[in-house]
């Protein structure tokens, strides 16, 4: 989808202080490989951040929610944790091995909801991009948020 | 004697494929995060190879057929810990794009003594982390050979701290994702086999109810007090003091409650309860039940609550999982790690259980004499009796306990190292990095092989707990806020480390030197801290934030954008 091609990032060497500004600089290039103007590139940075968060805090409230139901469930209803399924007591068969398929599939749920959203970016910003006629920023220039710059 | 050759075959492969690796590891992105090429699939391998350690290979089982089901959040926690971090930090952390912890929170934050601090917590919770390693070492090569406790630990500390300072995380990394499924396969294949076989005995089931038995004449030596609870008369063999009264040979002891003093002699049959010795194990009647009280163990809801924080929470805020998660190459390899080690965790957290469950039933007897950590080693011969068959699960299971503890204690050996040549010290990189590198793999190992001579008597899942309770309080909070709050300060860190992660060692301490009377509410609060340490981790990371908002850093937007950007790649 891009039609020149994008200023390259370097993985730099993180031990060192200028390292650090040079990671602050690859989120430059996010901006200027998308060729956005900076309001609405920051625009869209916020919008992203807060879907992120948005998207994080509930598959965290439904974690929670999970864990306390079946401790409640096993602290308040004795009789129910000892019901015997295929002879084993529920709380033994919940805990030991039930509960471990259904966080395989919270997992890989979140990972494509959250992949999903991203998408939805690239896409966004992709077409801001085209609809854009200036070029790109030099990927060199200074941050003008990072103190070490 | 097949136990000594699976881990002299465990510790030289693991020395091999560790050693191959070294002619790749040219330089310290190499040594710390194998330069950020490892696949996804590789990767969460070698995460579950390191993350599974000693407590789950031994000290599982041990906990689970003393406890009972309360015991099994532990897993469940363990893996619930993995989705909140990929649900919290994981594309975000590795977007940040920085090696450790320390350096996360100096970046972050904008101040280098941030950075320092940290380092500090990484080496603590490493070290914590790595006795009970050391505890297993020692107690699986005596149970193997016969040998002293130290030669285990020596074994261990040496090889780990050779493989981390030759090859570095590239070399671990292929050593550690083999480790993963050699410790699967030896819990896999033994918990099966042992359960066909229990399943063909005509004894009593494994959920039966009432107190533990012995599955067969039990001779003790009762070193301290011991109380036996009989439901009807017994015969029994005794030499000493039986309720007040010096008795020699057989006697009949009516239904009802004896004692037995220290020094005696009592030789028990088969199908008797297994006494409860002072200071030992609670037998539990209601041991299949959740959430009861016992003897040795009071205020359950609290414990439990506290085991689910520490575990839940504890996972993001290991120093050694995090640096792990650099070897992907962007956030979405990241996550995708995730999901495959949620799968592989749930893959291996039945066995252990497995084999506790089946301990109780046939080792009822270490529930008195204390030495459960090593019930995963003794259950073969006690289910199958001396022979080939048993010789050979010990043997594959002994070397899967130390494939346990080598890649675990080679991740938290690369984490202190890591900590000490490049957060602890001014640094430049380059090849003094690397050599600063092995001198403080080597440094570390032997550091934690002297202290590892002294923990025998802790419960190996009693101290991983410690560590992870002290990473939940500590940085969990920095992690969590660090990417997700805009107004958090270097200051802030400072207090959710100091006073969360500071009150949870405190709390440690005053357990292990024995501040409170054993269940007492302060013992138990101390003993599993979590559940108060974590709010006040967050508590006061966010106060001291708050007080400081001058000196929120000037980049914060951008970092935290970075943070939650997908790479320019993004496909």
């Amino acid at each position: 989808m891009s039609e020149e091609p994008r200023p390259r990032v370097t993985v730099a060497h993180p031990m060192t202080r200028a390292s650090r500004s040079r990671g602050a600089q690859q989120s430059i290039d996010v901006r200027s490989a998308s060729g956005v103007d900076e309001a609405s590139s920051e625009l869209a940075l916020r919008s992203i951040m807060k879907a992120q968060g948005g998207i994080s805090f509930r598959w965290f409230t439904a974690l929670t929610l999970l864990l306390t139901a079946v401790f409640v469930v096993l602290k308040l209803f004795p009789s129910v944790a000892m019901v015997r399924v295929v002879g084993i007591p529920l709380a033994w068969l919940l805990l030991g091995g039930g509960l471990f398929p259904v966080f395989v599939l919270i997992a890989s749920r979140f990972v494509q909801v959250t992949e999903r959203l991203e998408q939805r970016f690239v896409a966004l910003t992709g077409s801001l991009r085209s609809d854009a006629s200036r070029p790109s920023a030099a990927s060199e220039s200074a941050d003008p948020f990072d103190e070490d710059a | 004697m097949t136990s000594v050759v699976a881990i002299a075959l465990v510790v030289i492969a693991s020395s091999i494929v560790g050693g191959l690796s070294l002619r790749y590891s040219r330089n310290t992105s190499d040594f710390l995060v194998a330069s950020r090429t490892v696949s996804a699939r590789l990767n969460a391998a070698a995460i579950c190879g390191e993350y599974l350690s000693a407590g789950t290979f031994l000290g599982l089982a041990g906990l689970v057929m003393v406890f009972g089901p309360d015991m099994l959040w532990y897993p469940v926690g363990f893996t619930a810990g993995y989705i909140m971090l990929l649900v919290l930090a994981a594309a975000p952390l590795r977007r940040f794009g920085s090696y450790t912890l320390p350096e996360f929170a100096a970046g972050r934050l904008g101040v280098d003594w941030l950075r320092r601090l940290a380092a500090v917590f990484v080496l603590l919770i490493s070290v914590i982390y790595l006795l009970p390693q050391m505890k297993g070492a020692g107690i699986s090569f005596r149970e193997a050979t016969g040998a002293p406790y130290w030669v285990g630990v020596a074994i261990v500390a040496t090889v780990v701290g050779g493989n981390v300072a030759i090859g570095g995380m590239r070399g671990v990394t292929v050593v550690q994702a083999m480790q993963y499924v050699i410790k699967l396969a030896a819990l896999a294949i033994a918990a099966i086999v042992l359960w066909i076989a229990t399943s063909f005995d005509s004894g009593p089931s494994v959920f039966a109810d009432g107190p533990a038995r012995l599955q067969r004449d039990h001779r003790f030596e009762f070193t301290r007090g011991a109380v036996l609870r009989l439901e009807e008369p017994l015969v029994v063999e005794v030499d000493g003091v039986v309720d007040g009264e010096l008795r020699t040979g057989s006697v009949t002891l009516q239904s009802g409650v004896h004692g037995f003093e220290p020094g005696t002699v009592a030789l028990l049959p088969a199908g008797a309860p297994v006494p409860l010795v002072g200071g030992g194990y609670q037998p539990g009647e209601r041991w299949r039940e959740p959430l009861r009280e016992g003897p040795r163990r009071r205020h359950p809801t609290y414990l439990t609550i506290s085991i689910i924080v520490a575990t839940v929470f504890g996972t993001m805020g290991l120093p050694h999982i995090v640096t792990r998660f650099y070897t992907n190459p962007d956030g979405r390899a990241a996550r995708r790690t995730i999901v495959v080690v949620v799968f592989l965790l749930g893959l291996y957290y039945v066995w252990p259980v497995v084999l506790g469950v089946l301990g109780r039933r046939w080792a009822g007897d270490l529930l008195a004499s204390g030495g459960t950590d090593a019930v995963v080693l003794m259950l073969p011969e006690r289910v199958l009796g001396k022979g080939l068959g048993a010789s050979l699960l010990t043997g594959l299971l002994a070397g899967g306990a130390f494939a346990a503890f080598l890649s675990t204690s080679s991740g938290l050996i690369v984490a202190m190292a890591g900590a000490i040549s490049h957060d602890l010290s001014r640094s430049s990189g380059g090849l003094g990095g690397v050599r600063r590198f092995r001198w403080a793999a080597g440094g570390s190992a032997l550091l934690v092989a002297l202290l590892g001579l002294g923990v025998e008597r802790f419960e190996i899942n009693v101290l991983v707990g410690w560590a992870f309770a002290i990473a939940a309080s500590s940085f969990c909070p920095l992690v969590v806020l660090g990417v997700w709050w805009r107004r958090f300060t270097g200051v802030g860190a400072a207090c959710g480390l100091l006073i969360g992660g500071g009150a949870a060692v405190a709390a440690v301490v005053a357990t292990v030197v024995g501040t409170f009377g054993a269940g007492s509410w302060p013992a138990a609060l101390c003993s599993q801290p979590a559940a108060w340490s974590v709010p006040l981790g967050f508590l006061a990371a966010v106060g001291g934030s708050l007080l400081t908002q001058a000196t929120v850093p000037l980049g914060t937007v951008a970092l935290l954008a970075r943070m939650h950007t997908p790479e320019p790649n993004f496909r």
